[in-house]
């Protein structure tokens, strides 16, 4: 099964399906790549017809992780038109060449792969706004959104031991979808949370993870950990998927929550978050301080 | 800030400007008000029409229900111009940190 992804040292073929589902064999070609000797490096996506953008920002960790190696990246661009689209659309054409396209016409609202160095405060309602600006006026997704973006962006420079990340995005306004992906080549969720002497025993990142998840659980100290509570709580209400991919875990949280794990690790974390919008999306109930 | 005999309006994007994460804002934000009312009665902080949606930052707000009376973090504590939605993320917070403490405490 291996040798199917890996012909030779220095030359890779992503799967057709290279999305977060392709995280094990993802994650697998950056490890090969860092530690193969060779100083040139094939990645093959001839095959590829669907470009997510998890796989935006795991190519934009690639091209990183090339040049830190000292090794030359060539690169065989999707054949098939949905992904080449995909491929100039999310940003990745142009990440890799400044003279490539920026865009192409497209049905899709897009936030290409950007590198982020710092939690820029204004990024996540500058994001909301184009991403939703073609979506129907559902208030309240467009709220959890923007709180979904601000918190992922400040966990990762909090927690990530880490100095930036990338990020990528796009909305379908026909399918009244939102897909958004941060990713960081930082320590990971379960390397943070053993920092904490509370969680430090636990051997099981997928346990560390959903442990991350839970209301008040965080590395730093034990009355914190609100941002993926709170994600977690409006993917589990509403049509979405949030993916957690950290270590040797990935958590796919839905209705119900699956864990997998991967037999390479998995260096930083990235979450992937779709949104489906829907009239009654729920996010957060009316201010009742009389409530309280 | 400014301020009549009984009342301190601190401004939001002022305190925003401070160094580090949203949530250290939230501790420095939590601490002004602290400091507030050791001088005035109530404490407004105005969000000028600012959008906020950091559950980090309104969590340290929210911390005030711990360390003090709710009744009286309601009637000394103000919000102008605040998004409403961020409003509903403060109770929201505020709901979850004293329902997470009675079950501790039971």
């Amino acid at each position: 099964m291996k040798k199917k992804y890996k012909p030779e040292s220095s030359h890779y073929i992503l799967p057709a399906d290279a999305k977060i589902a392709s995280a094990p064999v993802l994650s697998e070609i950056l490890e090969n790549i860092r530690s193969s000797v060779s100083s040139e490096i094939t990645v093959d996506l001839s095959k590829v017809y669907w470009i997510s953008p998890f796989t935006a920002c795991w190519f934009a960790a690639l091209i990183e992780t090339c040049t830190n190696e000292n090794k030359r990246l060539i690169t065989i661009s999707p054949q098939r038109e949905n992904a080449e689209h995909q491929w100039i659309n999310l940003g990745i054409a142009h990440y890799l060449d400044p003279k490539a396209p920026k865009s192409v016409e497209s049905r899709y609202s897009t936030f290409p792969v950007t590198r982020l160095t710092e939690p820029s405060y204004p990024l996540a309602g500058q994001v909301t706004r184009l991403l939703t600006e073609k979506l129907r006026g559902v208030e309240n997704f467009h709220k959890a959104l923007h709180f979904a973006i601000r918190e992922v962006i400040e966990n990762t420079f909090e927690h990530g031991q880490t100095d930036h990340c990338f990020m990528c995005a796009y909305s379908v306004p026909s399918r009244q979808v939102v897909r958004l992906c941060i990713l960081d080549t930082g320590i990971g969720i379960p390397n943070s949370m053993r920092t904490s002497q509370k969680y430090s025993s636990i051997t099981e990142d997928h346990q560390l993870i959903e442990s991350a998840s839970e209301y008040g659980v965080s590395s730093k100290s034990a009355d914190r950990g609100i941002g993926l509570y709170v994600m977690r709580d409006v993917t589990q209400k509403n049509e979405a998927q949030l993916t957690i991919l950290s270590g040797k875990a990935k958590i796919d949280i839905t209705k119900s929550i699956k864990c997998s794990e991967l037999t390479t690790s998995f260096r930083g974390t990235a979450i992937e978050l779709m949104l489906r919008t829907r009239q009654n999306f729920q996010y957060l109930t009316v201010s009742d301080w009389e409530a309280i | 800030m400014s301020s009549s005999s009984s009342m301190v309006r601190l401004r939001f994007k002022t305190l925003l400007n401070s160094p580090g994460s949203l949530r250290n804002i939230g501790e420095l934000i939590r601490e002004t008000i602290k400091e507030g009312w050791q001088k005035y009665d109530i404490v407004e902080l105005d969000f000028e029409n600012e959008t906020v949606a950091s559950g980090s930052l309104f969590d340290e707000i929210a911390k005030l229900f711990l360390e003090f009376h709710k009744e009286e973090v309601k009637r000394r504590l103000k919000f102008a111009n605040i998004d409403p939605w961020d409003e509903r993320l403060i109770v929201h917070l505020v709901k979850l940190r004293l329902s997470n403490t009675k079950s501790m405490a039971n």
